[in-house]
C-alpha cells in the first residue's frame, strides 16, 4: 500500500512538471546591441536554416544547444519544420560549402547561451523563457512576429 | 639463325649478348616496376581515401552529437584543401543528396545501400562511402570521390622515368660492352697477329706485347711460351746432336766389339790349333829323340862300314842303300823336330838366295825331267834370320808337294824369290804382316790344284791326300810351323785343274853375319890329329863316334860315365885338345861337366851333342863355355865339319 502511494505521488509530480514545461515559452535572444527588436518566424526559419548568414552589421552566429531537450525539439520543429538532427545536417552542409560566415556554436546551458549572446554581437540563440529571470541588459529578447514572450499570442509557446 | 650467330666475330657476339640481356632488363624495368608502383600507389590512395572518409564520417557523426561544429568544419577545410578529393556528398537513405561539396558537378554513382562501406573505382575516379548513424533508426551515407589523375600521373611519370633510366642504362651498358669486347678481343687479335708472325715468318723475336695484369695477359704468357719453346727447341737440337753422337759412338763400339769377337774366335781357333800342334809336337819330339839315337848308331856304323869296304863290293852298295834309307829316316825325324820347333836356336842371318839356289838344284836333280823348273831368284833379296836347314827343307817340301800335284802329266814348277815391301796398302790380304821389307818365296805349280776343304786343312799335321805310306802329312805343317816361328806368313792360291801357288813371306834381316854358311861350305880338309875326349853314357854311340873320328886320324879317348870323364880330364888336362860330351847323362849333365872342365882349363873347346832337350837353348849352351853343339843323330859330314871348325877356331885364337 505504501509503495503505491509513493508511485502515485511521483506520477502526479512528473505530470504537473510536464504540463508546466509544455506550456513554457521559448525566447529568442540576441546581443543587446542588435539592431532588431522583433523578428518574424520566416526570418527565424531562414536564419536557422543558414540561409541568412549576416545581419546588417555582423555575421550571424547561430547557437545550438549541446544537449537535446523539449525546448530544442520544439524550437527546430516550429522554426525550421525539421528535426534537430536534420537541421544540424543542413548546417553541416553549409559548413562543407563554406556558407557560414561564422560557425555555429554548441553551448551546454541557457546560462551559457545568455552569456555568449551578451558577449557576441551577431549571436542569436534560443532559451527557455524561465531562464530569462537572470537576464542582463546585455541580452535582448526579440519579439516574434511583433509579439513579446509574455504575450499570449507569442508564437513560441 | 644459330649458324648466323656462330659466324659472327667474338666482338659482335659479346655486344649482341650484352644488348639482349640489357634489353630484357630494361623491358622488365619499364613494365614490371610501374605495375608494382601502380598497385602501391593505388593502395596508398585507397588507404588515404578510406581514412579521410572515416575521419570525415567521424566528424559528421560527432557534429550530430554534443561535439562542437568547429571540429567538423576543420575536417572539411582540411579535406577541401586536398586536391585529389573531387566531391563530398551525404545521401539520405533514399539516395537523395542532402548535402554536397561537388564543384565539378560530378555524377554520384548509384550505391548499393546494403553494403555499409565500400571503395571502388568508377569512371576514372575512386569512390568511397560509409554509412553514418542518424536519428536513432535512420542513417545517412557519406560518399567521397577521389581523383585518379594524380595517381595516374605518378604512375605515368614512374613509367617514363623507368623508360628513361632503361634507355640510359642500355646506352651505358652498350658502350661498356663495346669497350669490354674490345678489351677481350684486342689482345686475342694481337695474339693471332703474333702467331701468324711466328707461323709464317718463324720470327720469334718480333713479339710486341703490352704489359697488363689482367687475364688477358695471355699474350705475355704466349710470348714467354714461345720463348720457352724456342729454348726447348734449341735444347732438343742440342740433345739430339748429343744423342746422335752417342749413337754413332755406340755403333762404333758395337762394331769394335764385333771385330773383337771375330778376332777372339779366330784367336781361339788358332789357340786350339796351336795346342793341337804342340801336343803333336811334344809327342813327335819324344819319339824322335829316341829314334834319333837309334838312327845315329845305324848311320854311323853304316858310314864306317862304307869307308871300310871297297866301293865295288856288293856290301858297299847295300850299305849305301842303308845309308840312303837312314838319311830319309833322319829327314823325317828332322821334320818332326822342326815341326815341334825345338831347334829354333840354330837361327842366324842367312842369305836366303844361296839356300834357295841349293834347294832348287837339289830339286832339279831329284825331280823327274817331265817337270820343268823355272827359277827366278833375286840375288839381292838380302838375308833372313833363319835356320838354313829349315829354309832348305821348306823349299824341298814345297817342291816335292808341287811335283806330287803334277805327277801324272808334264808341268811347270816355278820358284821365285824376291823382295816384298809391305806398306799399309799392300798388306790387306795378309794382316799378320807388319810394315817393312819381306823376302817373298813363291812356289807355284801347274798341277791338279785343290778344293777349298782341302785347302783349309793342308797345314794340319798328319793331314795328307797321298796314299798311305807315301806321305807323312807333316810337310806343309812343318813349313807352316817354320814360317810362323820366323814371324812370316804363308798364303795359298789354288784352282782345281789350274795349279797351286804358295807365297811365303819372311821378314828381311840385316846384312851382318851372313857369310857363316858359305865358309862352312868351303872347308876343304876336315882331317886332323888332335886329341879328343868323348863322353857319352851310351856305349854304342861312344864307339861309333870314336870310329868316325879315328877314321879322320884324330886321337880319341872315350868315357861312358861323366864323373869318370871329369876325373880323367882333371888328372891330365893338357892331354886333350877337344872334349865332345853328350848332354843327357846320369849323375852329371853335359853342361855341368863342361863347366867343371872349363873351370880346370878355360881354353879347352867343348862340343855338346844333344838329341832332344827343351832345356837347351843356344844362349845357355854358349854361357856354359861350350863352343858348339851337334844335334843327334850326328851325320858324318856334320861331325867332321864341326870338330874341324872348333879346333881351327882354337888355333886362330
Amino acid at each position: 500500500m505504501h509503495r503505491y502511494r509513493l508511485f502515485i505521488l511521483l506520477v502526479l509530480i512528473s505530470l504537473s512538471l510536464g504540463i508546466e514545461k509544455l506550456h513554457a515559452q521559448i525566447a529568442v535572444v540576441v546581443n543587446s546591441n542588435h539592431h532588431m527588436e522583433s523578428i518574424t518566424m520566416a526570418e527565424l526559419n531562414r536564419i536557422f536554416l543558414g540561409e541568412i548568414t549576416r545581419w546588417k552589421n555582423e555575421n550571424v552566429t547561430l547557437i545550438d544547444h549541446k544537449y537535446k531537450s523539449n525546448t530544442t525539439k520544439n524550437f527546430f520543429n516550429r522554426v525550421c519544420g525539421l528535426s534537430q538532427s536534420k537541421v544540424r545536417l543542413k548546417w553541416i552542409g553549409k559548413m562543407l560549402n563554406g556558407d557560414f560566415q561564422t560557425l555555429p556554436v554548441k553551448l551546454a546551458s541557457d546560462a551559457e547561451i545568455l552569456k555568449f549572446v551578451s558577449e557576441t554581437p551577431g549571436a542569436i540563440g534560443f532559451v527557455d523563457s524561465e531562464s530569462l529571470d537572470h537576464i542582463t541588459d546585455l541580452v535582448k529578447v526579440l519579439k516574434i512576429d511583433g509579439k513579446a514572450v509574455n504575450d499570449p499570442k507569442y508564437p513560441m509557446r | 639463325m644459330t649458324q648466323l650467330f656462330k659466324n659472327l666475330s667474338i666482338k659482335v657476339k659479346i655486344i649482341t649478348i650484352f644488348a639482349l640481356v640489357i634489353s630484357l632488363a630494361c623491358i622488365f624495368i619499364v613494365t614490371y616496376f610501374p605495375v608494382m608502383q601502380k598497385k602501391q600507389v593505388a593502395g596508398a590512395l585507397r588507404n588515404k581515401a578510406e581514412s579521410t572518409l572515416n575521419m570525415l564520417a567521424a566528424g559528421v557523426s560527432f557534429a550530430f552529437g554534443e561535439t562542437d561544429y568547429e571540429v567538423v568544419n576543420r575536417l572539411f577545410s582540411l579535406a577541401k584543401n586536398d586536391s585529389s578529393i573531387t566531391y563530398i556528398v551525404i545521401l539520405d537513405e533514399a539516395g537523395n543528396q542532402q548535402i554536397a561539396f561537388n564543384p565539378q558537378k560530378i555524377v554520384i554513382p548509384v550505391i548499393n545501400s546494403q553494403i555499409a562501406h565500400k571503395t571502388f573505382e568508377d569512371k576514372g575516379m575512386l569512390h568511397t562511402y560509409t554509412a553514418i548513424d542518424f536519428e536513432d533508426a535512420d542513417y545517412i551515407i557519406l560518399i567521397m570521390g577521389f581523383s585518379l589523375e594524380d595517381r595516374d600521373k605518378q604512375i605515368a611519370s614512374i613509367r617514363w622515368t623507368g623508360f628513361a633510366v632503361s634507355i640510359a642504362i642500355f646506352f651505358v651498358c652498350f658502350v661498356l660492352s663495346i669497350y669490354l669486347s674490345k678489351l677481350i678481343t684486342n689482345p686475342i687479335q694481337r695474339v693471332i697477329k703474333t702467331i701468324n708472325q711466328i707461323g709464317r715468318k718463324g720470327d720469334y723475336q718480333q713479339i710486341i706485347g703490352t704489359r697488363s695484369n689482367d687475364e688477358v695477359a695471355l699474350i705475355e704468357a704466349f710470348t714467354s711460351m714461345v720463348a720457352n719453346l724456342e729454348d726447348a727447341k734449341k735444347d732438343l737440337i742440342l740433345t739430339n746432336q748429343v744423342l746422335e753422337k752417342r749413337a754413332k759412338d755406340l755403333e762404333e763400339e758395337v762394331q769394335e766389339r764385333r771385330r773383337a769377337e771375330n778376332e777372339k774366335e779366330k784367336l781361339e781357333a788358332q789357340l786350339r790349333q796351336s795346342q793341337k800342334m804342340q801336343a803333336i809336337g811334344t809327342l813327335a819330339g819324344g819319339v824322335a829323340h829316341d829314334f834319333n839315337n837309334i838312327l845315329w848308331v845305324i848311320m854311323g856304323n853304316t858310314e864306317i862300314g862304307l869307308r871300310k869296304t871297297p866301293k865295288d863290293s856288293p856290301v858297299h852298295s847295300k850299305l849305301q842303300e842303308i845309308l840312303t834309307a837312314s838319311n830319309r829316316a833322319k829327314n823325317l825325324v828332322d821334320q818332326i823336330l822342326d815341326f815341334s820347333r825345338q831347334d829354333e836356336q840354330e837361327r842366324s842371318a842367312v842369305q836366303i838366295h844361296i839356300i834357295a839356289k841349293e834347294a832348287v838344284k837339289m830339286l832339279e836333280s831329284t825331280l823327274p825331267s817331265i817337270i820343268e823348273i823355272h827359277k827366278n831368284i833375286d840375288l839381292n833379296c838380302g838375308s833372313v834370320f833363319a835356320d838354313p836347314t829349315q829354309i832348305h827343307q821348306m823349299i824341298l817340301n814345297l817342291g816335292t808337294n808341287a811335283y806330287h800335284a803334277m805327277e801324272d802329266k808334264n808341268g811347270i814348277l816355278e820358284i821365285s824369290l824376291n823382295v816384298f815391301d809391305v806398306n799399309s796398302k799392300a798388306c790387306e790380304s795378309c794382316p799378320e804382316l807388319h810394315q817393312g821389307k819381306y823376302v817373298e818365296l813363291t812356289v807355284s805349280d801347274s798341277g791338279c790344284g785343290m778344293d777349298k776343304e782341302t785347302m783349309e786343312r793342308i797345314f794340319e799335321p798328319f793331314f795328307t791326300t797321298k796314299e798311305v805310306g807315301e806321305g807323312t802329312g807333316l810337310g806343309l805343317a812343318t813349313v807352316h810351323g817354320i814360317v810362323k816361328s820366323m814371324g812370316g806368313a804363308i798364303k795359298v792360291y789354288s784352282e782345281i785343274g789350274e795349279g797351286t801357288t804358295f807365297r811365303i813371306f819372311l821378314p828381311q834381316h840385316g846384312e851382318e853375319n851372313s857369310g857363316k854358311i858359305e865358309k862352312q861350305q868351303e872347308l876343304p880338309d876336315l882331317r886332323g890329329n888332335e886329341r879328343i875326349l868323348i863322353v857319352d853314357d851310351e856305349q854304342q854311340v861312344v864307339k861309333m863316334v870314336q870310329e868316325m873320328l879315328e877314321e879322320l886320324s884324330y886321337t880319341v879317348t872315350t868315357v861312358t860315365d861323366s864323373k869318370a870323364a871329369l876325373e880323367r880330364f882333371a888328372s891330365n888336362p893338357d892331354d886333350f885338345d877337344l872334349v865332345i860330351t853328350d848332354q843327357t847323362m846320369p849323375a852329371m849333365t853335359g853342361v855341368e861337366l863342361a863347366k867343371q872342365i872349363i873351370h880346370i882349363r878355360p881354353d879347352i873347346p867343348i862340343l855338346l851333342t844333344t838329341g832332344f832337350s827343351k832345356m837347351m837353348t843356344e844362349e845357355r849352351i854358349k854361357n856354359s863355355g861350350i863352343r858348339e853343339f851337334i844335334k843327334k843323330p850326328i851325320v858324318y859330314y856334320e861331325l867332321e865339319t864341326i870338330v874341324r871348325k872348333v879346333l881351327d877356331e882354337k888355333e886362330i885364337k
